[in-house]
C-alpha cells in the first residue's frame, strides 16, 4: 500500500500536461519492426493472429508492420538478446521489440539500448495500467517506463481432478489441504501411501517458491533499495522452505520426471502441479500411458498454496515487451503497436485465448472478463483458470523483485540450488534404500540439519558468486 | 535603307538562336541515341535482370539447403533402417509384424529417437520425424508408431535439449531424451486430411514403384497445418525407408516451420528500400504459382493472407512477369526461378517448385526512373546553361557593336569620324569602312557644294534632327537668309534659333511656298520646301528670284491682247474676279460696260482685214478715256467686243457722268481709211450697275451683255443701261445662251447615229454622227450652232464635234456596237479649224478611227477657204475622206464642187422632199448626180422619208441613201431593216433596167 502511495505520489509529482510525443509516419514507406518473443503453441498462434490483425488495420493505415519471430523459450531469447546487444559475431541484429523479464531489460537498459516509452505516452495513459505491472517496468531512478506490460501471469495449482477424486474418495483427503504448502505435503504423503509409491506433486519455476515463500515468511530476499540490492537470507526462512519442499521430494511424494511438470501430468507421473496461469491452458484432458494408451481426466484449478499462517502472496510474472532505443519513428511505431495490443478488447482477447491476464485495470474486473468470456463462449477449465487468476490478482500480494545487477544470475541460483538439492536427496534416498536404510532414515540423513546446513552454505556461496 | 521590321533581328538573336538550335539538336541527338540505343529500355531490362539474378542466386542457396541439407536424410535413414532391422531380428519378426506389434514398435522408436535428435541439431530443419509402417498404440488401428520432434528455432541450440519439443512419440521417449512434450503432443501418429500426404505419398509411391532407391520417392509436401487442432504450419520433405526387398519399413522426413522458412527467406538480398519479397511455391498447370511460403513485407502489402496463388498478369523479359496486388491493386514485378528439387525420373518430378522474387514495379524501376529524371534534369540544365553561355557570349559580342553604333549615332555630321576598336576583326573592318565612307561623304559634300556654287543655283539646305533638337543649315542657307551673324557650330543651330529666324524672315509670302525677302535694296524670292521624316525634317530654300521675274513677265504678256495692247479677256476675268473676291470693298459703286463695234464686217469686206484690225486697235485705244486712276479695267473680249469695269466711285452719279463723258468722247474719234476718208467709231454698248443691278460678277456680265444685245437689236450705236423688265421678258434667250455655255463647259452632248445605206449592195454603209445637246434649253444641233455662232463659240462646237464624235465612235466600237468598216460622217464647221495641239490630240487618240471618217463640209457665209483646205488635208492625210454637205442649198453650190475636192456630195434634204412629185427637183437631182459622177464623186441623198422618195432617188443613180425611211438617228448605231434593204435591191435592179 505504501508502495502504491509512493507510485501515486511520483505520478502526481511529474510535470502535468506533458504531451505524448507523436511522430509522422508514412503508410507508403512503412516501419517494419521485428519482434522477438518466446510464445509457443496456442499462445504463439494467438499472438500472431493479433499481430496480423494489427498489420492489416492500424499498421496498414499508419505505416507500421510488425514482424514477429518466436525464439522458443524465454531464456534462449534472453541469451540471443545479450549476444546481439554485445555485438557477438554471427549474432542477429537487435530486434525493435522484444519480450524480456525485468532483469534482462535492466541489463540492456544499462547499456543504453532501451527506449523510454514514457515519451510516447500521456500520464493518463500510463495510469490505465495495473500499477504493479507499470512499477516493474520502471527500471531506474528516473521512473521512465522501459518495459511495457502486455500480458501477465501468476501461479496457481492445477490438479488431475479424476485422480484426486478417486484418492479423496478412498482416503477422505480434503481439497482444503491444497491451500497450504504444509497441507500439500501432507496430501502428497497420503497419496504416496494410497497409490503405492506414486508421486503427487511437482513444480517448475522453482525460484518463485523461494522468493514468494521467503517474502511470506518475513523477508524479501532480493530487496532493491535505490537500485542497490540488499540480499536478505534468513536461515529459519530457508529452513521452512526446505522442509516443505526438499523433505517431501526426498520422500518421493514430490517429484519430477519429464522435462516439465506439465509433461508429468500428461503422462500420469504426477497428480498436481503449481504452474503459471499461462500454462494452465495446456493442462491435459487425458493421461497417456507409456504404451500410448490414454484415459480421460478432468482438471481442477486452485489458488496458489501459501505457508500456514502467512499473508497470501503470489509471483507476478510474464515478460513485458521492451523497445530498442532507435529513431523516434521506430520507437513511436513500436509504442503505437503496444498501445493497440493492450487496448482492453485486444488485451482481453489475447489473454483469454492464451491464459494470460490483462494488464489494464479496467480489464482486470471479474465482471468485464466474465462478460468477455461469455461472449467468446469460453467456459470450463479456461473460465476457471481466468477466474482464479483474477481472484489471485485481487486477493494476493503480487510480487516480483525489482531489477538489480546480476539479477538473472542470482535468480538462476535461487531457481536451481534448492531444487537440485531436492533431486540429489531423492536420488540419495533411493540409493540408501537399496543399501538397506529405511526411507525415513535415509530422508532424515539427507535432509536433516546437517544436510540443510551444508546446502545453505553452498547456496550462500553460489549466491555470492552470482552477484560478483 | 528600307525598314522592314519583320525581317529584322539583332545579332544577339541571330547568334543566340542558332546556338540554342545546335544545343537542342545535340541534346535531341543524345536523348535520341539514349532512347534508340536502348539505354532506357536497357535500364529497365537490367532492373528486371537484376531481380531475376537475385532470385536466381537466392534460389540456388535455397535449392542447396533443401537438397543438400534439409532433405539429406540418407545416413539417418540408414541408421533408422539398421535399428529397425536389428530390432526385428532380435524379436525374430518380419517387417509385416510391425503392423500389429505395438510394443516392438515402441522399442524401435525409443532406439531411433536419439539419432533423430542429432539429425535435428545438425540438419537445420525445424522438425524431424520417423513414422514406422506399423501400429502406434495397441488396439488403435489408425495409429502409426512414430517420433516427431521439433525445434522451432534451429539456429540456436540450448543445453539439455530444452528447446526441443516432442510432438509425437511415447512418453518414455520424452523422459529418455529429457525432451518436453509439445502442447499438442500425442503418443502416436494419426493422419488426417491435413497431413496424410507426408506419410502416404512416399509410402504409396514406393509401394507402387520399382526403384530400390528410396530417394526416388522423396516428396516435398506443400505446407500444411500439423493437424486439425495444431495450428503450426510446416512444409516437409519425406522419403521411405526400404528394406532389401523394397518393403517400406518407415517414412522419414523433416519439416520446415513456415515461420522459420519465412525468416530464412527474408534475407538481405534486398535492401529495405528495394521492398523485395520472395515466395516459395509450386507452379500449377495453368501457370499460376501456389504459394508455399512468402517472405517480405511488400508481399504482405500487396497480397492478402488468404491468397494462395500468384497469378502472372503479363510475361516480361526472361523469367519475369508482372502481377497485380490483390490488396492494393498496384503492380508487382516478379521473377520465377525453378528449383531443381527432384532428379529426373523420380516419382514427383512433375512438381515444379519455384522461387519467386518480386519487387513493387515502381521500386524496381526506381533507378531507371532516376536515370530518366537525371537525364531530363541534365538536358534542362544543359539547355539553360547553353542559353546563358550563348546569351553572355553574344552579349560580349554585342556590347562593342552597340558602343560602335552609339558612337556612329552620336557622331556630328560633317565631322571626321573616329570609332573605337571592338577587337572583333569583322566589326573593326566595318568600322574602318564607315570611317572611310564618312570621310568620302565629307569630301563629296564639299564637292557638291562647289558644284552647286558653279551652277549658280543657290540652294540652301537644312535638316532638323528630332533626337538632338538641333538644326543643321548649309552655308548657302545662311547666305540666302542673310544671317551669317547667327551663332552656329558646324552649321548647327538650336531649334529655337531656327524658329526665330524663320518667324523673322518669312513674313512676305507671295505665292505658295514662295516668299519675298528684301536685303538692302535687293528684292529676292525664295522657295521653301520641307519634307517630314520620322526622325527629322529636311528642307530646302531655293533662290527663285529670276524664275519669279520671268514668270511675272510672261503673265503680263498673257494678259495683253496682242492686237490692241489692252488687257485680254482672260486678264479681265482674273482681275474682275479678284475685285469681286478679296478686294470687294474697293468696288464701291461700279459699272460693267460691254461694247460691240458695229461696222467691223463692213470694213473687213470692204477694205480688208488689215483695216478691220486697225479699226479695232484704234477703238481699243480710244477706250482709254474710260480709264481713270486705276479704277477701271478695260479689255478686249473677242473680235469686236470689249468690256470695261469701272469701279471705286463714291456715287453712281459720279460714275454715270464719267461714262457719259467718255462715251461721247469715244464717239467723236475714228480712223482714217485707206482711201483717205475718216471713219468714226460706231459701237453699241450695254451696261449694268453694281450694286444696283447685281451684286455678283456673273450677273453683271449677263446683264451688261443682255443690255448690249438689246442695243444691237434695237438702237445700234448707243450705250444703254440694263433694264430688268426687258431682261425678264427675254429670259429664254438669256437662258439658252447660258445653256450653251453650260453645254460647252461641261460637254453636255452626245451623238446620234443615222444609218447610211449603199444602193449598190443594199447594205449598211455608214452613219452620220449627229450632235445632240444634253441641256434642256437647247433642242437641236441647229439651235446650238445658231447660238454658238451668235456668241462666237463656233470653235468650241467644232472642237466638241470632233472629240465628242470620235470618242462616241470609239466607245461604240469598244462595245461592239459599231463596225470598223462603216463610214462615219462627221459635221465640221467650215469657218473653224482646230489648232495644232488639238489636231495632234486627235491623231494621238483616234488615228485608227480617222480612216473611217468622212468629213462633212458645209459652205457658209464666212467660210474660210484656208481653214477648209487645211482640215481636208488633215483628214485625207490620215486616211479619211471628205463630203460636201447640204449640197443644193444656198451655201453649197456647184461652185463648191469645183473649189473643194471631195469624195462625196450630200444632196440636201430639200431636193429629196417630194422629189417623185416635182419634175424640177428630179431634173436638179439628175443633174447633180450626173455632174458629180462625171467628176468621180459619189452622191448621197439625205432626208429620204418615204418609199416613193427613195425609189425616185435610186432611179436617178444616187449611190447612198440616208433618211428617216431608212432609219432614225439613234443613240446607238442601228441596223437597217431587212425589208427596206430588199426594197432597195429591187429598186436598184429596176433602175438598172431603165438605163
Amino acid at each position: 500500500m505504501k508502495r502504491m502511495l509512493c507510485v501515486l505520489l511520483a505520478v502526481l509529482m511529474l510535470p502535468l500536461g506533458v504531451a505524448a510525443e507523436t511522430v509522422e509516419l508514412s503508410p507508403d514507406d512503412p516501419q517494419v519492426l521485428t519482434l522477438w518473443h518466446y510464445y509457443n503453441g496456442a499462445q504463439q498462434r494467438s499472438f500472431n493472429q493479433m499481430i496480423t490483425e494489427f498489420n492489416e488495420t492500424v499498421g496498414m493505415e499508419k505505416g507500421i508492420i510488425i514482424s514477429p519471430v518466436s525464439q522458443g523459450e524465454v531464456n534462449a531469447l534472453a541469451d540471443k538478446l545479450m549476444d546481439s546487444a554485445n555485438g557477438k559475431t554471427g549474432a542477429a541484429r537487435m530486434p525493435d521489440i522484444f519480450a524480456a523479464y525485468a532483469d534482462t531489460a535492466h541489463a540492456l537498459n544499462k547499456m543504453g539500448m532501451v527506449a523510454d516509452l514514457s515519451r510516447y505516452m500521456t500520464k493518463a495513459e500510463e495510469a490505465e495500467y495495473m500499477d504493479s505491472y507499470m512499477q516493474e517496468g520502471r527500471l531506474d531512478a528516473t521512473g521512465a517506463l522501459k518495459v511495457f506490460p502486455v500480458a501477465k501471469s501468476t501461479e496457481m495449482m492445477l490438479v488431475n481432478k479424476t485422480e484426486w477424486d478417486a484418492f479423496a474418495a478412498e482416503t477422505g483427503a480434503d481439497v482444503s489441504l491444497l491451500a497450504t504448502w504444509e497441507g500439500v505435503a501432507r496430501a502428497a504423503e497420503m497419496y504416496y501411501e494410497w497409490s503405492g509409491g506414486k508421486t503427487f506433486f511437482g513444480r517448475d519455476a522453482f525460484a518463485n517458491y523461494i522468493l514468494i515463500g521467503s517474502l511470506q515468511l518475513g523477508v524479501e530476499m532480493f530487496e532493491v533499495k535505490n537500485g542497490v540490492l540488499v540480499l536478505n537470507i534468513r536461515e529459519d526462512v530457508l529452513r521452512r522452505l526446505w522442509d516443505n519442499y526438499v523433505v517431501p521430494y526426498a520422500n518421493g511424494w514430490y517429484g519430477a520426471y519429464g522435462r516439465y511438470r506439465s509433461d508429468d501430468v500428461k503422462t500420469g507421473q504426477i497428480v498436481a502441479l503449481v504452474g503459471s496461469t499461462s500454462g494452465a491452458l495446456y493442462f491435459p484432458t487425458e493421461v497417456t500411458r507409456d504404451d500410448g494408451t490414454t484415459y480421460p481426466i478432468e482438471c481442477m484449478a486452485l489458488p496458489l498454496p501459501n505457508f500456514e499462517g502467512t499473508q497470501p502472496c503470489a509471483a507476478q510474472q510474464g515478460a513485458g515487451l521492451v523497445v530498442t532505443a532507435s529513431t523516434p519513428e521506430r520507437e513511436y511505431a513500436a509504442v503505437t503497436f503496444l498501445k493497440w495490443f493492450t487496448q482492453q478488447e485486444n488485451n482481453i482477447a489475447f489473454s483469454l485465448s492464451s491464459g494470460y491476464l490483462p494488464v489494464k485495470k479496467s480489464a482486470n474486473q471479474p465482471e468485464v472478463l466474465d462478460q468477455a468470456m461469455a461472449e467468446s463462449g469460453i467456459d470450463g477449465l479456461l473460465h476457471e483458470i481466468i477466474d482464479i487468476g483474477v481472484q489471485i490478482t485481487s486477493t494476493y500480494r503480487l510480487y516480483t523483485n525489482n531489477a538489480f545487477d546480476h539479477g538473472y544470475e542470482a535468480r538462476l541460483v535461487v531457481d536451481s540450488s534448492m531444487a537440485e538439492a531436492a533431486r540429489k536427496a531423492a536420488r540419495g534416498v533411493k540409493e540408501l534404500e537399496k543399501q538397506g536404510l529405511s526411507r525415513q532414515e535415509a530422508v532424515e540423513l539427507l535432509t536433516g540439519d546437517a544436510a540443510f546446513k551444508e546446502w545453505m552454505d553452498s547456496f550462500c556461496a553460489e549466491m555470492a558468486q552470482s552477484l560478483k | 535603307m528600307a525598314r522592314n521590321k519583320k525581317s529584322k533581328s539583332s545579332v544577339f538573336v541571330r547568334l543566340l538562336l542558332p546556338l540554342i538550335v545546335i544545343v537542342a539538336l545535340t541534346i535531341a541527338l543524345l536523348v535520341g541515341s539514349l532512347n534508340l540505343g536502348g539505354a532506357f529500355s536497357n535500364l529497365r531490362t537490367s532492373a528486371l535482370e537484376m531481380l531475376e539474378e537475385r532470385t536466381q542466386s537466392r534460389a540456388e542457396t535455397l535449392e542447396f539447403d533443401m537438397i543438400n541439407r534439409w532433405s539429406n536424410l540418407e545416413s539417418t535413414a540408414d541408421t533408422v533402417e539398421t535399428v529397425i532391422r536389428r530390432q526385428l531380428r532380435l524379436a525374430g519378426a518380419e517387417p509385416e509384424s510391425m503392423k500389429t506389434n505395438a510394443s516392438l514398435n515402441a522399442q524401435i522408436m525409443l532406439e531411433v529417437a536419439p539419432t533423430l535428435v542429432s539429425r535435428l541439431r545438425a540438419g537445420g530443419t525445424t522438425g524431424i520425424f520417423v513414422v514406422l509402417n506399423g501400429i502406434g498404440v495397441a488396439g488403435r488401428e489408425d495409429s502409426w508408431a512414430g517420433v516427431y520432434m521439433r525445434d522451432s528455432e534451429p539456429t540456436t541450440n540450448t543445453a539439455a535439449n530444452s528447446d526441443i519439443l516432442l510432438v509425437r512419440g511415447l512418453p518414455p521417449v520424452s523422459r529418455a531424451l529429457d525432451i518436453s512434450l509439445d502442447s499438442y503432443w500425442t503418443a502416436s501418429c494419426v493422419f488426417d486430411e491435413y497431413n496424410r500426404d507426408v506419410f502416404f505419398k512416399p509410402l504409396e509411391a514406393a509401394q507402387q514403384g520399382t526403384s530400390d532407391d528410396p530417394a526416388h520417392y522423396g516428396f516435398w509436401c506443400m505446407p500444411f497445418q500439423l493437424n486439425k487442432s495444431n495450428p503450426v504450419t510446416v512444409m516437409t520433405y519425406s522419403m521411405p525407408i526400404l528394406d532389401q526387398d523394397g518393403y517400406v519399413l518407415a517414412v522419414i522426413g523433416v519439416d520446415m516451420d513456415i515461420n522459420y522458412l519465412t525468416s530464412l527467406m527474408t534475407a538481405d538480398d534486398f535492401s529495405r528500400e528495394d521492398q523485395g519479397s520472395f515466395v516459395l511455391g509450386k507452379r500449377l498447370g495453368d501457370g499460376s504459382i501456389e504459394v508455399a511460403c512468402a517472405a517480405g513485407t511488400s508481399y504482405k502489402q500487396f497480397f492478402q493472407a488468404e491468397d494462395t496463388r500468384l497469378i502472372p498478369k503479363k510475361n516480361m523479359e526472361g523469367r519475369c512477369f508482372a502481377m497485380t496486388g490483390t490488396r492494393n491493386n498496384r503492380e508487382m514485378y516478379a521473377a520465377a526461378v525453378p528449383l531443381d528439387l527432384y532428379s529426373p525420373n523420380t516419382a514427383f518430378e512433375n512438381d515444379e517448385w519455384v522461387l519467386v522474387g518480386m519487387q513493387p514495379a515502381e521500386r524496381l524501376m526506381t533507378f531507371s526512373e532516376q536515370f530518366r529524371r537525371t537525364v531530363l534534369i541534365a538536358v534542362v540544365a544543359a539547355m539553360v546553361f547553353s542559353v546563358m553561355v550563348a546569351a553572355i557570349a553574344s552579349g560580349r559580342l554585342i556590347r562593342p557593336i552597340t558602343r560602335l553604333v552609339k558612337q556612329v549615332k552620336e557622331a556630328e555630321p560633317g565631322e571626321e569620324l573616329s570609332l573605337s576598336e571592338t577587337n572583333i576583326a569583322e566589326i573593326d573592318t566595318l568600322a574602318d569602312a564607315i570611317e572611310t565612307l564618312n570621310h568620302n561623304a565629307l569630301l563629296e559634300g564639299d564637292r557638291f557644294e562647289t558644284i552647286m556654287q558653279m551652277t549658280g543655283l543657290k540652294v540652301g539646305v537644312f535638316e532638323f534632327d528630332r533626337q538632338t533638337g538641333t538644326v543643321y543649315c548649309s552655308p548657302v542657307f545662311f547666305e540666302l537668309l542673310d544671317c551669317s551673324e547667327v551663332p552656329q557650330r558646324n552649321g548647327r543651330i538650336s531649334l529655337e534659333v531656327f524658329r526665330r529666324l524663320m518667324m523673322e524672315r518669312f513674313t512676305d509670302g507671295v505665292d505658295e511656298d514662295v516668299w519675298r525677302f528684301r536685303t538692302g535694296d535687293k528684292e529676292i524670292f525664295l522657295k521653301y520646301k520641307q519634307v517630314d521624316r520620322e526622325d527629322r525634317i529636311v528642307g530646302t530654300l531655293v533662290d527663285v528670284t529670276d524664275e519669279i521675274r520671268t514668270r511675272r513677265e510672261l503673265e503680263r504678256a498673257r494678259d495683253i491682247d496682242a492686237l490692241t495692247g489692252i488687257l485680254n479677256r482672260r486678264a479681265f476675268a482674273r482681275m474682275t474676279q479678284e475685285l469681286f473676291g478679296r478686294r470687294r470693298e474697293t468696288l464701291k459703286n461700279a459699272a460693267l460696260v460691254m461694247v460691240d463695234l458695229d461696222n467691223l464686217k463692213f470694213l473687213n469686206t470692204t477694205y480688208g482685214h488689215d483695216t478691220g484690225d486697225s479699226f479695232i486697235r484704234g477703238f481699243a485705244h480710244a477706250l482709254g478715256v474710260f480709264e481713270k486712276a486705276n479704277q477701271s479695267i478695260v479689255a478686249r473680249r473677242s473680235g469686236d467686243e470689249f468690256y470695261m469695269l469701272l469701279y471705286g466711285y463714291d456715287s453712281r452719279g459720279e460714275l454715270e457722268e464719267h461714262i457719259q463723258q467718255a462715251w461721247s468722247q469715244v464717239s467723236t474719234q475714228g480712223i482714217v481709211l485707206p482711201d483717205g476718208s475718216f471713219y468714226r467709231f460706231r459701237a453699241s454698248g450695254g451696261m449694268a450697275w453694281f450694286p444696283g443691278d447685281a451684286a455678283t460678277l456673273s450677273k453683271l456680265l449677263r446683264y451688261a451683255d443682255f443690255a448690249m444685245y438689246k442695243v444691237k437689236q434695237d438702237a445700234k450705236g448707243t450705250l444703254q443701261e440694263f433694264d430688268s423688265n426687258i431682261f425678264n421678258e427675254d429670259s429664254y434667250l438669256i437662258d439658252a445662251r447660258a445653256a450653251l455655255d453650260k453645254m460647252i463647259d461641261n460637254q453636255l452632248l452626245h451623238f446620234a447615229y443615222q444609218p447610211i445605206v449603199s444602193v449598190k449592195t443594199a447594205d449598211l454603209w455608214g452613219y452620220e454622227l449627229l450632235m445632240r445637246p444634253d441641256v434642256p434649253e437647247l433642242k437641236s444641233a441647229g439651235a446650238v450652232l445658231r447660238l454658238a455662232k451668235e456668241q462666237g463659240k463656233m470653235h468650241h462646237i467644232e472642237r466638241l464635234t470632233w472629240f465628242g464624235a470620235l470618242e462616241s465612235a470609239r466607245m461604240m466600237i469598244d462595245r461592239g456596237m459599231l463596225s470598223r468598216e462603216v463610214k462615219l460622217f462627221i459635221n465640221s464647221i467650215a469657218s473653224q479649224k482646230m489648232d495644232l495641239i488639238e489636231r495632234q490630240h486627235v491623231i494621238d487618240s483616234y488615228t485608227d478611227l480617222l480612216r473611217q471618217v468622212v468629213l462633212e463640209i458645209t459652205e457658209a457665209e464666212d467660210n474660210n477657204k484656208d481653214y477648209t483646205q487645211r482640215k481636208m488635208a488633215f483628214i485625207r492625210g490620215n486616211g479619211g475622206e471628205v463630203a460636201i454637205d447640204d449640197y443644193g442649198t444656198g451655201y453649197n453650190s456647184e461652185l463648191a464642187l469645183v473649189d473643194i475636192p471631195c469624195e462625196y456630195v450630200k444632196m440636201d434634204a430639200s431636193f429629196v422632199r417630194d422629189v417623185h412629185k416635182d419634175p424640177n427637183k428630179q431634173a436638179l437631182a439628175k443633174n447633180l448626180v450626173d455632174y458629180a459622177h462625171a467628176r468621180g464623186i459619189a452622191v448621197l441623198a439625205e432626208g429620204i422619208e418615204t418609199r416613193d422618195e427613195m425609189e425616185a432617188i435610186i432611179s436617178f443613180g444616187v449611190d447612198y441613201l440616208q433618211g428617216f425611211y431608212l432609219g432614225m438617228p439613234r443613240e446607238k448605231p442601228q441596223q437597217v431593216l431587212a425589208e427596206i434593204r430588199a426594197e432597195i435591191r429591187g429598186m436598184a435592179w429596176k433602175a438598172q433596167q431603165h438605163t
